[in-house]
C-alpha cells in the first residue's frame, strides 16, 4: 500500500528521497513533476487546496508524511515577500493535512536558520529562535503549527533542522560548495564572501537522506539538528578541493552583504535520541561531489 | 508621571488595532487626553461600545476594516499614511470550532497576515507596540516564566502571535523602526468581553450556577488588572524601547481562589465541584524585566480588581 507521501518529490533532495523506497510505498507530490515516477504522482500547487480533493482517495491511505516541499527565497523584505511566504509554506501545509485524516506520523524539513545568528556555537535545539528571513520566519511558524497539530491528533512527530546540503549537481544550487567545485574545475578563482574563515558543518546529501529515513523508522518526537560532523571553514573548503582536483587556484575575497558568522550546529541529540549517524567527512564528501561533477560530464554541461 | 510626558504624545500619530477592545478602549480614552492623534481600526462602526464618544467628539478617527480583507485596506490606506506611530492589538482569540485546520487557518491569517497587511499601508511608522501573549510559551514545569523561556505554544492562537512577532522583528530590524512586544497574561477587569475563566465564573456565580474546575483547582496562574495593563502599556509608549517584555502581575493564583473569591464577592450560592482531571498548566509570569524597564507595578489586589469587574458585568 501506498501510504508514504513525499512533498517536494521534484526537488534537488526529493528526487534523491524517493529512490530509496519501494515504489510501492510511497506517493510523491510537487507542483511539477520533474522526472517518470514509478510510483502515484500528485501534481498540484498546494497553495490551491481545493484540488487536492480530487485526489483524496489516495490521499487517505497516507499514514506517513515527508514533508520538503517549501519555497526557498530568503528574503528579509516582509512587506513583498512576506504574505508569499505564509501562502506557500503555512497556507500549503495546512491544505495538505486538511486532506491527509489518516496520518499518523510527519517529518518535516525544517532549517538552521530558524536560529538567526548564533548566541554561542556550536547551536543546541534549545538555542533561541530569532528568524532573519522571511523563510526561516515561515519554517518556525510552520514547525509550531504542526507542533500543535500532531498534539491535538495524537500523531508522531519530527522536525529535521538541516544545516545546509551538498553533494548535489544542479545548475540551480548556488552555495558555497559546488560555486568553488564549479571554478575551480574551470581554472577560475573561486569567489569567497567576507574573510572565508567562518566555520558550517555543512551536510552530505546521503547523510541528510539518512536523517530523514531515520526519522520515519524511529518515531522520536521533538526538534533535531541535522549537520555533518566536520565544520570547514570556506578557505579549508578550497584547499581541500584543490588537493583533489590537484589543483592551487587561490581564491578572489568579496565584501560579504550581512555580518558572517560561523554557525555550527551541535548534532548530540539527533546521534543519541533519533540514531542519526553521520558518515561522511567533509574531504569525503567533497571527493564525492567532485565524481558526480565528473560523471555529469562538467564542462560541457554547463 | 514624568515631566515633558504630554510633548511626547502630542507629536504621535497613532494607529490603534482593536481600539474597540478592553485594552484599547481604556488605552484610546487615555491617548485622547494626552493629546495623541488617535486612528482607531475595528469591523463594525456600529459597535464602537466605550470609545463611541471619543468619535462623535471627533478626537478618534474610526476606520472600519476587516484585517483580512484586502479590499477593506486599499480603502483606508489613504488615510494612514501620515500615522507615525502603531500599537497592535487586535486578536483572533482561540475559536473552538470542529474543524482545528481552520482555527488555525483563522489564527494565521488575523494574526499574522494581518499585521503584514498593515505594515504595507502604513509606511511611516517608527514605532511599534505589538501585543502579543503569553500563550506563546505553551506547557511548562518551572514555576516562573521570563521572557528567555523556549516558546513552544499549544494553541493556534499563541503560534499565530509567536509568528507575528518573528514577521514584526525581521520587518523592524530591516526598516530600523523600533519594536516593543508585550506578552500580556490574562488581562480581568471592566469591559472584559472576553470567554477567559474570570467572566464565565463570574456569570456563573450571578446566576448561582454550579461552577467546575479542572483537577482540584489547584492550577495556578497569572492574572493582571485592566489598570496595571494600560499604565504599563502607556509607559511603554512613552519610554519607548526594544524588546520583549512579559506583562503579568508576577503572582501565580490557583483556581479554587479565584472562584472562592468570586462567590464570596457575589454572595452567590453557587457549588463547586472538581473533575478530578488535572490540566497541568500552570502558568506564572516572571515580570522583572518590564518592572525593571517599563515600570510596570501592581497595584490593584485581586479582590479589588475582581469586584470592579463583577459591578461591570451586572451593569452590562
Amino acid at each position: 500500500m501506498n501510504n508514504i507521501l513525499i512533498t517536494g518529490a521534484s526537488g534537488q533532495i526529493g528526487k534523491i528521497l524517493v529512490k530509496k523506497f519501494n515504489k510501492n510505498k510511497i506517493i510523491g507530490l510537487d507542483i511539477i513533476q520533474s522526472q517518470k515516477a514509478n510510483f502515484p504522482f500528485i501534481e498540484i500547487d498546494l497553495k490551491n487546496g481545493k484540488k487536492l480533493k480530487r485526489w483524496k482517495k489516495i490521499l487517505e491511505e497516507v499514514n506517513i508524511l515527508i514533508h520538503l516541499a517549501s519555497t526557498v527565497n530568503s528574503s528579509q523584505d516582509i512587506i513583498k515577500d512576506g504574505i508569499d511566504s505564509i501562502d506557500l509554506n503555512i497556507h500549503a501545509t495546512l491544505n495538505l493535512l486538511q486532506n491527509l485524516p489518516n496520518l499518523k506520523q510527519i517529518s518535516f524539513a525544517s532549517s538552521y536558520m530558524v536560529y538567526g545568528t548564533p548566541k554561542k556555537n556550536p547551536v543546541l535545539e534549545s538555542h533561541s529562535t530569532n528568524p532573519e528571513n522571511t523563510y526561516a520566519a515561515s519554517k518556525l511558524l510552520t514547525e509550531k503549527i504542526l507542533r500543535v497539530y500532531s498534539e491535538k491528533m495524537k500523531i508522531n512527530f519530527t522536525i529535521l533542522r538541516f544545516m545546509g546540503i551538498y553533494g548535489i549537481v544542479s545548475p540551480y544550487i548556488k552555495q558555497a560548495i559546488p560555486s568553488f567545485i564549479e571554478k575551480i574545475m574551470k581554472n577560475e578563482n573561486p569567489i569567497i564572501f567576507g574573510s572565508g574563515k567562518v566555520k558550517r558543518n555543512h551536510i552530505y546529501i546521503d547523510d541528510a537522506i539518512d536523517a530523514i529515513i531515520t526519522s520515519i523508522k524511529n518515531k522520536k518526537n521533538g526538534e533535531y539538528n541535522i549537520g555533518g560532523f566536520d565544520s570547514p571553514t570556506n578557505l579549508e573548503i578550497i584547499k581541500i578541493i584543490n588537493k583533489s582536483l590537484d589543483m592551487k587556484i587561490k581564491p578572489n575575497f568579496k565584501n560579504s552583504e550581512n555580518k558572517e558568522h560561523s554557525f555550527v550546529t551541535n548534532i548530540s541529540k539527533a546521534r543519541s535520541i533519533l540514531q542519526f549517524n553521520p558518515k561522511i567527512s567533509i574531504k569525503q564528501g567533497i571527493e564525492k561531489t567532485i565524481q558526480k561533477y565528473n560523471d555529469e560530464g562538467y564542462g560541457q554541461k554547463f | 508621571m514624568m515631566k515633558g510626558m504630554d510633548k511626547n504624545f502630542k507629536n504621535k500619530i497613532i494607529l490603534v488595532t482593536g481600539g474597540t477592545g478592553q485594552v484599547g478602549s481604556f488605552l484610546v480614552e487615555k491617548l485622547c487626553k494626552k493629546g495623541a492623534k488617535v486612528f482607531v481600526i475595528g469591523r463594525d462602526k456600529n459597535n464602537l461600545k466605550e470609545i463611541e464618544y471619543l468619535v462623535k467628539l471627533k478626537k478618534v478617527i474610526f476606520l472600519e476594516c476587516d484585517l483580512t480583507n484586502i479590499k477593506d485596506f486599499t480603502k483606508i490606506s489613504n488615510s494612514l499614511k501620515k500615522v507615525n506611530f502603531l500599537i497592535y492589538l487586535s486578536s483572533e482569540l482561540n475559536k473552538m470550532e470542529p474543524d482545528i485546520i481552520a482555527n488555525a487557518s483563522d489564527a494565521i491569517d488575523l494574526n499574522v497576515k494581518g499585521v503584514i497587511h498593515l505594515l504595507k499601508i502604513t509606511p511611516n511608522i517608527k514605532g511599534i507596540i505589538y501585543a502579543s501573549s503569553t500563550s506563546v510559551y505553551g506547557k511548562t514545569n518551572k514555576i516562573s516564566i521570563n521572557e528567555k523561556n523556549i516558546t513552544n505554544p499549544i494553541s493556534f492562537y499563541g503560534c499565530s502571535k509567536l509568528g507575528a512577532e518573528k514577521y514584526l522583528d525581521i520587518y523592524c530590524k530591516y526598516n530600523s523602526i523600533l519594536l516593543n512586544v508585550l506578552r500580556y497574561s490574562t488581562i480581568y477587569g471592566p469591559r472584559n468581553r472576553t470567554n477567559q475563566i474570570i467572566p464565565i465564573l463570574i456569570k456563573k456565580a450571578l446566576k448561582n450556577e454550579t461552577i467546575t474546575l479542572s483537577g482540584k483547582g489547584e492550577t495556578k496562574r497569572d492574572f493582571v488588572y485592566i489598570d496595571d495593563v494600560i499604565d504599563v502599556t502607556m509607559n511603554s509608549i512613552n519610554n519607548y524601547q526594544n524588546g520583549i517584555f512579559n506583562i503579568g502581575s508576577g503572582k501565580g493564583i490557583t483556581m479554587y481562589e479565584i472562584a472562592k473569591t468570586i462567590l464570596k464577592l457575589t454572595n452567590s450560592k453557587s457549588e463547586i465541584i472538581f473533575d478530578g482531571i488535572s490540566n497541568k498548566l500552570n502558568f506564572v509570569a516572571n515580570i522583572e524585566k518590564a518592572k525593571k524597564n517599563l515600570n510596570l507595578r501592581c497595584k490593584t489586589n485581586i479582590d479589588k480588581g475582581i469586584l470592579n469587574e463583577i459591578k461591570w458585568h451586572k451593569l452590562n
